[in-house]
């Protein structure tokens, strides 16, 4: 045979055709991928012993344990704990998530300020803290600084109090009451006794829930699924909310209204449960203004709020009869996370049913708390005045000072600015990232995130039992994060330290020798700690302490308050005036609890997205198709959401189970870089909430 | 013509040769276990059952290799007179190190998998992934893809697999999809890839 250049051709061009179809190039391909995820600069996890640590959820106030397991320091799994007082082994996806927060392409890890083209630059602590001084030394007069803490509860927030105290015009702001505004209606309806109040829901057999997520993450949910998973006798639900919402679908009973006549159903229920004898008369009877009650409901037959909800009246009527049959019932208001609860008039009409059906200071309904002893000492300091951030006067804030820890739930930037000094109100963030309200402020001190420093978690407000736990520190603080005690202390020139308080805090509840600590080995009393050292210890190394039940003592004068709420309800059945014509629809915000104000969302939050949300952007508001049909919309256009307050752009998905005339939006963080929310164009009513927005929908071109 | 067609076939074969029999011997390199282990002597000999060391922890957590305790439990002085159970209690129990297992089935971090999962609920048998490791008499060489930096137990195909190797079973990605579509399983991304 020849072995000339053709044929040594022909031998190359077999050998290639050869390797082909072997193994070769492509085991060569799939190793190149491999050794690229490989390269030394990828994080990995380090190798080492796995071990377990335990601590406690601090991104809502659930107050949740957590089983982290680690490989040598670092963790990388999150998991519920088995017999954990307050969670009981549950533990949402976004806990589930929670150790990849830190690492989330929002997180601000050293200090920032606003720059001239409005981004945020970093800055040196030094000048910050020389910077925000001289703006609060230079406040002018009638004006107050401020700290919103969307966490109260907390031994940093009396730090705050403290550190406003030592000012004679500053005021301890707290967002608008939500899952606690029941209760909160309650307290001003009836001379219960000092102390707060909380939720028996565990015990409950029926809840009528106006809007408020019961089985998606409300309150605190373990004690929610134990009365709805109770072998034998669950607990019946009726949710009341415009939208299909998960809780809605798992209810017991789904009343529709249409948005913002909630009340309205909340008054035909009352009126039923009254004029069918379905609880004892003396409910209502005992309590002052009985009569004028019995008047105002009298105007919200079913049949008349049925053409005003759309609710038929028979499911009106099959509600409070539910209710009936089931005590111990409670009603719920609030809304979720994203909407937020409804004015305050609204809240008290839906309260009130708690006293028409016997559950105020009932077991299964709403019974008192008695909150965790502190040191003696701390009494003595000079805290600053507390306010809700809605009952603040407009344009009075010279200086705000948002808290380090966000709550999860929904604060509209539009409610904290119309609160600020125009052009001239300064925001200092201590959240760990540029989320929410953060991202409108002017300087940014970031706080540590989760897992990245001993956090306190004290009692969830909707508890009936006092608790604190502390969330551990599992992971190393980067360089540039600042704790809010030292933000405090440079700008106050006092030394502040939160460690040695949190230690005095466990001491206190030491020497009161109340309750007891729970932990993965059992439980066991106060009284077997021998010195305040010794408990703290416990918690941190991921011991709950519970305080016990207090004895209930049903309050002698109650007031269903019906002037409060004529101002409002009444407006539902007698509107003064027509809808805004200009916005004919109802944008209504929702979210995830711990997902919708100042949070971030870990990449596992995805599980529990439905499949219209995956298919695209997370820039997208859910209408009905007829809605779309009226706008000229169609599924998947690009359209412009406006409001009286902005428009933001929005991809459209039509979806059946939304109610006509109503835009669902999430309100997360929004935009290609996370950089809006839904929040900022949502319109505040007079009552200070932004549930439901007059607006209106086009399509983009 | 011919001469030319030959050529081609001759290019073709040795291609083949080189890529199918030389090139997995080279891609691999192979490193000896620290020790020789039988886990036939384990079964046979001692009469222990596959959980007595690998077993599922109160916790959900398998036990996969068990630390140098277990054995310290039964060989905290030789039992036997093999030069391989000396060099252990000598080299390991004694100083209480643990062994440096070369571990065959180790997956990338990026991989998450049960064996509570799928011994309690799929009920699957050791066997099933694991083949007849667990009758061994001795432990084969740990072979590893340098460019990857994985055994070849998770990076080798089925075809790749000789018939010297009986006691390997392939964990790649789309061993685990097919057992899971041969069973009707769930096959999500993040099922696996938390």
């Amino acid at each position: 045979m020849n072995a000339g250049r053709r044929n040594l051709l022909r031998f190359v061009g077999g050998a290639a055709a050869g390797v082909m179809i072997t193994p070769a190039p492509w085991k060569l391909i799939n190793d190149s991928a491999l050794w690229s995820q490989n390269w030394s600069w990828i994080p990995k996890l380090p190798s080492g012993p796995r071990t377990v640590k335990y601590t406690t959820c601090t991104l809502c106030p659930a107050g949740c344990g957590v089983e982290a397991r680690c490989v040598g320091e670092q963790p990388y799994g999150l998991v519920g704990v088995t017999g954990h007082p307050l969670s009981n082994g549950t533990l949402c996806p976004l806990g589930v998530g929670a150790h990849h927060l830190p690492y989330h392409p929002r997180r601000a890890s050293f200090p920032l300020k606003r720059g001239p083209v409005g981004k945020h630059v970093p800055v040196s602590f030094d000048t910050a803290i020389a910077e925000i001084s001289h703006a609060i030394e230079g406040r002018g007069r009638g004006t107050t600084l401020a700290v919103l803490d969307e966490r109260p509860g907390r031994t940093l927030s009396l730090v705050y109090r403290r550190f406003l105290g030592g000012f004679s015009d500053a005021v301890y702001l707290t967002p608008p009451a939500h899952e606690t505004v029941t209760l909160s209606m309650l307290s001003r309806m009836t001379d219960s006794p000092a102390g707060s109040l909380g939720f028996d829901i565990a015990s409950s057999r029926a809840a009528i829930s106006f809007g408020a997520p019961l089985l998606d993450g409300w309150g605190i949910p373990a004690q929610v699924n134990a009365a709805r998973y109770r072998a034998g006798s669950p607990m019946k639900i009726v949710q009341v909310e415009t939208k299909q919402s998960r809780t809605a679908s798992l209810a017991d009973l789904w009343l529709a209204p249409k948005p913002g006549t909630e009340a309205a159903v909340a008054m035909a229920i009352a009126n039923v449960l009254v004029n069918q004898n379905l609880v004892p008369a003396a409910n209502l009877d005992r309590a002052a203004g009985a009569a004028e009650y019995r008047e105002l409901i009298g105007q919200f037959p079913p049949e008349a709020v049925a053409a005003i909800t759309g609710i038929p009246p028979e499911t009106i009527v099959a509600a409070a009869q539910m209710l009936a049959v089931n005590l111990p019932a409670v009603a719920i208001g609030g809304g979720d996370a994203g909407g937020g609860a409804a004015t305050a008039s609204e809240e008290t009409a839906i309260a009130g049913l708690n006293l028409l059906l016997g559950a105020f200071h009932t077991p299964g309904g709403i019974m008192p708390r008695q909150e965790p002893p502190v040191p003696k000492e701390w009494n003595e300091w000079k805290l600053a005045p507390h306010s809700s951030i809605a009952d603040v006067p407009d344009h009075s804030i010279a200086v705000l000072i948002l808290g380090d820890s966000p709550s999860g739930d929904a604060l509209p930037w539009t409610l904290i600015a119309k609160k600020l000094v125009p052009g001239k109100g300064l925001v200092v963030s201590l959240a760990p990232f540029v989320e929410g309200p953060s991202r409108h402020a002017d300087y940014i001190l970031p706080a540590a995130a989760f897992l990245e420093t001993l956090e306190e978690v004290p009692t969830p407000p909707t508890a009936t039992t006092a608790s604190l736990s502390i969330a551990a520190a599992l992971l190393p603080v980067p360089k540039g994060v600042v704790e809010p005690a030292l933000v405090l202390s440079r700008l106050s020139g006092t030394e502040i330290a939160l460690g040695p308080l949190l230690e005095q805090r466990a001491a206190a509840i030491q020497e009161s020798k109340r309750g007891i600590v729970t932990d993965a080995a059992g439980s066991k009393p106060v009284t077997d700690f021998k010195t305040g050292d010794e408990l703290w210890k416990a918690l941190v190394a991921g011991g709950t302490w519970t305080a016990e039940l207090v004895a209930s003592k049903p309050p002698v004068h109650v007031d269903f308050q019906v002037a409060a709420i004529s101002q409002r309800v009444l407006v539902v059945i007698h509107p003064a005036s027509p809808a805004d014509a200009a916005f004919p629809l109802a944008l209504t915000p929702y979210a995830w609890r711990g997902a919708s104000g100042s949070s971030v969302l870990p990449p596992l939050f995805t599980k529990v997205y439905q499949e219209s949300l995956l298919r695209g952007s997370a820039i997208h508001c859910r209408v009905h198709p007829s809605t779309a049909a009226e706008a000229h919309v169609r599924d998947g256009d690009k359209v412009l959401v406006e409001t009286r307050c902005g428009s933001c752009e929005q991809r459209a998905w039509l979806d059946a189970s939304v109610m006509p005339g109503v835009i669902e939006v999430p309100a997360g963080p929004q935009g290609s870089k996370g950089d809006y929310s839904v929040l900022d164009v949502c319109a505040l009513d007079d009552g200070g909430t932004w549930r439901s927005s007059g607006a209106r929908i086009r399509r983009m071109s | 013509m011919i001469a030319g067609k030959l050529s081609f076939i001759a290019g073709l074969a040795v291609s083949m040769a080189l890529g199918w029999y030389a090139f997995p011997h080279v891609l691999y390199q192979r490193v000896d276990q620290p020790l020789r282990f039988s886990h036939k002597v384990h079964q046979t000999t001692a009469g222990m059952a596959c959980d007595d060391c690998h077993s599922i922890l109160a916790s959900g957590r398998f036990s996969a290799i068990p630390g140098i305790s277990k054995c310290a439990e039964c060989h905290a002085a030789p039992v036997g007179e093999t030069k391989d159970e000396k060099l252990l209690v000598a080299n390991y129990v004694t100083p209480n190190r643990e062994i440096p297992w070369k571990v065959y089935s180790r997956q990338p971090d990026n991989v998450y998998f049960s064996h509570a999962n799928h011994i309690k609920l799929g009920k699957l048998a050791c066997e099933r992934c694991h083949n007849d490791h667990g009758k061994t008499d001795t432990l084969r060489p740990y072979e590893f893809d340098p460019i990857s930096g994985y055994s070849r137990d998770l990076g080798e195909s089925k075809f790749l697999r000789g018939a010297a190797f009986k006691t390997r079973t392939s964990m790649k990605m789309d061993d685990c999809s097919a057992c899971h579509h041969e069973r009707n399983v769930h096959t999500g991304c993040l099922d696996c890839h938390k």
